[in-house]
């Protein structure tokens, strides 16, 4: 098991719904030892140097336009997306939706985190509304995905909401509604409470866990879990992140629970 | 049948143009169809809009480094004619700025595409359900003398189709025209 040094959160635009400040809390209670600090946009340390445009352009051409095409580096932004990048980097709009390349998305925060923190000692936890999605290479397509542990590890506030599975009942009614030209608010309120939405007041709650798969990932190098009441079960459907993070009776399994005291014993 | 649904924060087009409408959820509205799109054509018209009625989107009128400086139309019933008879000459409107609000075609978007001046992006990802506020963001100038709102946009960029409303619709329009102004002013102040 690995020592940490420092944790540190950032805020890249993330759902208003979630409480940083809650979660650095929870995780100074669950790590002891180990100092928390909230950094708030990751960008922060260039917006005085003008680099905003940069980041901007650079951020445009890792948009995935199709899911079932592999991100290649040739993609030349549009001034809107550009615009666009330069609102979001200013915190000026909140509008989510565009899809990201999540490896690419990772490299970029690499690259803004300062040298001497670029380690597996130091926990970067990018809070972000943009959605990201990886690469899979059997199925040949993208999957939106909640989290991207790493340096740093990237949560995805709008990717709670759309990449775990919803109920088979609502993507069934989801057709019928678009084919009606119904809007889908209606149809959402109707399974209120059975999937995280946006501004869902149980965020804050289901994203420490997610934080502490981050945690996870740089003390032993797994991020998961295999029991699906811990906070570690890489959740597939809405119904079981639901579970892992707010039903179970339990915050963390045996094991990952013993890893926590002997950490804290240290 | 003809409901039109309005999420919130669009109604407030709705109350200035006096069009009535009900909430039926927290955050969605519903107004009657013909009765919004009626209102909102007159509220143009008492704005000082002229509708060319029965004409086409033929061409775009570029000038010095492509920038958009007007559209070619045409009457509707010529491209219904045999070829042999139409012999009715497109007219060209020149304007300082041009804005395409075709929706899910964007016709002047793909005219200048043709044209080789722009890579349009088709549409986005799919599984996303909210992208009303993404369409608004990505209002504007698309290019020198082309703006872009409302669905165009959706195609022009890639975004997501699927979730944007009517209310949507109405605040995209909104910024478009007030981005419109500025570059009014602008060229104004440059001349
Ligand atoms: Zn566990």
């Amino acid at each position: 098991m690995r020592r940490l040094n420092r944790v540190f959160l950032y805020d890249d635009g993330a759902a208003r719904a979630l409480k940083i400040e809650e979660i650095a809390k929870y995780l100074r209670k669950k790590l002891i030892k180990v100092g928390v600090e909230v950094r708030g946009n990751p960008f922060a340390f260039y917006l005085l140097q003008d680099k905003v445009s940069d980041y901007a352009r650079k951020i445009a051409s890792i948009k995935i336009q199709d899911a079932t095409k592999k991100w290649s580096s040739e993609q030349e932004p549009l001034y809107g997306e550009i615009e666009y990048g330069k609102k979001m980097i200013l915190g000026k709009t909140r509008a989510s939706g565009v899809l990201y390349d999540g490896l690419e998305l990772q490299r970029l925060f690499f690259e803004v985190i300062p040298g001497r923190e670029r380690s597996l000692q130091f926990v970067h936890i990018v809070f972000s509304n943009r959605l990201f999605a990886t690469w899979d290479e059997h199925e040949r397509r993208y999957h939106a995905r909640v989290n991207l542990c790493g340096i740093p590890s990237i949560i995805s506030t709008t990717g709670v909401v759309e990449a775990p599975a919803k109920p088979r009942g609502y993507y069934l009614l989801r057709q019928q509604y678009e084919m009606l030209g119904k809007d889908l608010l209606e149809l959402k309120n109707s399974f209120k409470g059975a999937f995280i939405d946006y501004e869902d007041l149980r965020l804050t709650e289901v994203m420490k866990g997610y934080a502490m798969q981050s945690v996870f990932y740089s003390l032993v190098g797994d991020p998961f879990c295999q029991d699906k009441g811990c906070r570690l079960y890489n959740a597939h459907w809405q119904e079981e992140l639901i579970f892992a993070q707010i039903e179970s009776e339990y915050e963390f399994c045996q094991r990952h629970m013993s890893f926590l005291e002997e950490l804290n014993e240290y | 049948m003809n409901k039109v649904t309005i999420r919130h924060p669009g109604e407030r087009i709705l109350d200035e143009l006096g069009i009535p409408y009900k909430k039926v959820n927290q955050g969605l509205f519903v107004a009657d169809g013909p009765h919004a799109c009626s209102k909102l054509i007159a509220s143009a018209c008492d704005s000082g809009v002229k509708f060319a009625n029965m004409t086409v989107f033929d061409d775009l009128v570029l000038r010095e480094g492509g920038r958009v400086a007007g559209v070619v139309i045409n009457w509707t019933p010529v491209s219904a004619m045999p070829r042999e008879i139409t012999c009715v000459d497109p007219v060209a409107l020149e304007s300082e700025l041009v804005i395409d609000a075709t929706g899910h075609d964007a016709q002047v978007v793909k005219k200048l595409e043709e044209r080789g001046f722009i890579k349009t992006k088709g549409f986005g990802a799919m599984w996303v359900e909210r992208s009303e506020d993404l369409i608004i963001e990505h209002t504007g100038e698309v290019h020198p003398g082309l703006i872009i709102t409302g669905m165009a946009v959706a195609t022009t960029y890639g975004l997501p189709r699927m979730g944007p409303t009517f209310g949507a619709m109405l605040l995209s329009g909104e910024v478009g025209a007030q981005i419109a102004l500025e570059k009014l002013r602008e060229n104004a102040k440059i001349k």
